[in-house]
């Protein structure tokens, strides 16, 4: 899923990558009409337009998007969320928030029991910057407990890993008391693609080295993603669904899993990639599992 | 009367104090970063066995053993691994955009996506830009990459832009390519030619002509279906370099007659000093030409990958995976090494890098060779079973942690 770099004005986006693309790409629409195309755009209130964000939705990309995002805000209270879960509402779809940096913090309880809806998403689950957005686990290393009560109401807790937003002071501590994110996503740019995160197969196997089975961590990367963008012919295996399908082998050793403040955690396996296929393609093949030898007699 | 400074017993002091000061600092220069206990593998400089790397400043200071740990600001403990100038993969699309198609095009991939997790620091674009479009290509690409860009020029003016434009001989000026590789000599190594259906020689001619002038080697590509290869050979100078060397193509004359002998024109080209490059791919390498090939003793003089978005997820996926692939071919460790740092760099006649002299960039490869059983793919999807994989444990580029597997580099362990 694409937390969308460009909002309203996507055509031209659509075009040049989605279409192109092998990885089938959906997207949450930025609520900015502009998207990601600067801190100070972002910040701009009048390029916020609910009605607007939501006939893309629902009228001109109905396939493609499956949210709303907003992100990296700084003014002194919720508007911009207000305004995505406005248009959120609209076209029935998810919000997805990156509460940006507000100083001072906002209170996350706030956003979680009264701006977002149950379905709505707050990424970067596992961040520790707390001078900047309010973190779930204290100064005391106790996950707060209206963290609980959020999940329970039906908040879903994105990793959004990323490069600066995935700590193991924040993640280790949660997993140990019960708190696991309901998505694990990769926040994926040039920023994080060569850091800690590297890609979604390394990401999954940080979360095994942390405690979760390797169908703990198959759930929230495929099935668990598929419900919250509300694609529930997405992410499983069922009769009739798009053959996309991965093939993973469990490499044992001695690896190391890093986070965005160069913390390293020892782990005894990391998963491989050996197989995928899209819509009944083979499109990665490890190690030529589907080929024949070279010298095999015809 | 002219009295100087350093005559005299003051001025012997003088010059005793200065000389103990200059060694002093110059002793005293802090280490950024110390690779110790790694099994260095340099060909350039000879060597082939434990030692410790030194970088200063983003540049290597030395290699050596046993090199003291005071006063070094990071230390990385490389045992286990071997150590080696960052590789150099001088057949790559990079040129990625918006278009359809290669030039400043989708058909192309950002260079840092792929080449820092497979330990390669340098790459040369193969004449995706050509003149008018190259500051573009550096605008949007070469300046804003991790991984050093360096570029063929296309003979074709807009470079790769697809059939009919790219075979448009008005847009095939010898003496405006020459002139903006004189432009930027420190990122332009060459002219290459591809994409051409016609039988006529002038886009070669041209291509010659602009290498002369700036003195620079020629990169043949494919798709010349009208270009015999005996003729084309002889036309390529010692040093120009012959890519797709390994594959049996439509639009290509295979090296191997029907007997499976190398031809006489690619072993005359051979002794000649004509260079063969690999260039996989997404459809130019094939076992069964590679290895009756290397058994004659036609070997790479480099790895190019041809890297762009068709071949990055086929057999290919990256140059690691090729020299991979060439170590369980046959050829020794060092030889695998030597092909993807000294003789490419030699090749694209780039002496500063493949190297880790001192004074050199600070480029640096820390690679595994992990034991147990792999399959390799062709692009015929014909598969090789091999019982070694090299795997990049970490990336240094002029001395920065750009790619690390395992946190080799990382700062404390994560409190459990």
């Amino acid at each position: 899923m694409q937390a969308r770099p460009d909002g309203v004005i996507s055509e031209h986006s659509k075009k040049q990558t989605i279409d192109r693309s092998q990885t089938r790409i959906l997207a949450f629409l930025n609520i900015v009409g502009v998207g990601m195309l600067g801190r100070f755009e972002e910040q701009n209130i009048d390029d916020m337009n609910p009605e607007m964000a939501a006939y893309m939705v629902t009228r001109l990309f109905p396939d493609i998007l499956v949210g709303i995002k907003s992100a990296h805000y700084w003014g002194p209270d919720f508007t911009q969320v207000d305004q995505a879960v406005k248009a959120g509402t609209i076209a029935n779809v998810p919000v997805m928030v990156d509460l940006g940096e507000h100083h001072p913090p906002l209170s996350i309880e706030e956003l979680f029991m009264k701006h977002l809806r149950p379905g709505d998403i707050w990424t970067h689950t596992y961040a520790n910057a707390p001078k900047d957005r309010e973190v779930p686990v204290d100064e005391n290393g106790k996950v707060k407990p209206f963290i609980f009560e959020a999940q329970k109401r039906g908040i879903i807790f994105d990793v959004g890993h990323g490069g600066g937003a995935f700590h193991f002071a924040q993640a280790v501590p949660s997993i140990q008391q019960g708190f696991i994110a309901d998505v694990i996503s990769s926040d994926l740019h040039t920023g994080s693609m060569n850091g800690g995160m590297k890609d979604m197969t390394n990401l999954i196997s940080k979360f095994m080295a942390m405690g979760l089975s390797v169908q703990d961590v198959i759930l929230r990367s495929t099935w668990n993603p598929a419900k919250v963008i509300k694609r529930p012919e997405l992410g499983n295996l069922s009769v009739g669904s798009v053959a996309d399908v991965a093939v993973f082998s469990l490499q044992k050793g001695d690896f190391g899993y890093t986070d965005v403040r160069a913390k390293k955690l020892k782990g005894t396996q990391r998963l491989v990639a050996e197989l995928t296929i899209r819509a009944g393609r083979v499109v990665w093949d490890l190690n030529g599992v589907a080929s024949q030898n070279w010298d095999a007699k015809p | 009367m002219r009295v100087s400074l350093f005559t005299g017993n003051y001025g012997k002091s003088l010059i005793i104090l200065l000389s103990l000061v200059f060694s002093y600092s110059l002793a005293a220069q802090e280490i950024d970063l110390l690779i110790r206990n790694g099994h260095v593998i340099d060909p350039r400089n000879n060597i082939d066995e434990p030692m410790d790397v030194a970088i200063a400043g983003g540049k290597i200071l030395k290699v050596a053993k046993g090199i003291p740990v005071t006063g070094v600001k990071k230390i990385i403990d490389a045992t286990g691994f071997f150590v080696t100038p960052g590789f150099i993969d001088p057949h790559t699309h990079v040129f990625v955009g918006t278009n359809q198609g290669f030039a400043d095009g989708f058909s192309c991939v950002s260079p840092d996506d792929i080449t820092l997790k497979a330990g390669i620091t340098t790459v040369v674009d193969a004449g995706t830009s050509g003149w008018r479009n190259f500051p573009l290509f550096k605008k949007n690409i070469i300046d804003r990459s991790t991984t050093r860009v360096l570029a063929f020029l296309n003979i074709a003016g807009g470079g790769m832009t697809g059939f009919p434009s790219e075979e448009d001989m008005n847009d095939m000026d010898a003496r405006m390519t020459s002139l903006v590789i004189k432009q930027y000599p420190d990122i332009i190594v060459g002219v290459k030619l591809g994409h051409y259906r016609g039988k006529e020689w002038t886009p070669l001619e041209r291509s010659i002509e602009a290498c002369e002038i700036a003195k620079v080697p020629f990169f043949l590509e494919c798709h010349l279906p009208e270009y015999p290869l005996d003729e084309l050979l002889k036309r390529m100078r010692p040093g120009d370099i012959f890519s797709h060397t390994y594959c049996t193509a439509s639009d290509r004359e295979c090296i191997l007659d029907e007997n499976g002998k190398l031809k006489s024109s690619v072993l005359e080209a051979k002794n000649k000093g004509v260079l063969f490059d690999v260039g996989h791919g997404g459809a130019m390498f094939h076992f069964d030409i590679a290895i009756p090939a290397l058994k004659q003793g036609l070997m790479p003089s480099s790895f190019g990958s041809d890297l762009h978005r068709s071949s990055m997820n086929s057999g290919m996926k990256n140059m690691l995976e090729t020299m991979s692939k060439f170590l369980n071919l046959g050829l020794s460790l060092k030889e695998v090494i030597n092909t993807a740092t000294w003789s490419t760099a030699s090749e694209i006649k780039r002496n500063d890098l493949g190297n880790l002299a001192a004074g050199a960039e600070a480029d640096i490869a820390i690679i595994s060779v992990r034991k147990g059983t792999f399959g390799y793919i062709d692009s015929k999807n014909n598969k090789l079973t091999g019982d070694r994989r090299l795997e990049a444990e970490m990336t240094i580029k002029a001395g920065k942690v750009v790619w690390d597997m395992n946190g080799l580099g990382a700062k404390s362990l994560a409190v459990k």
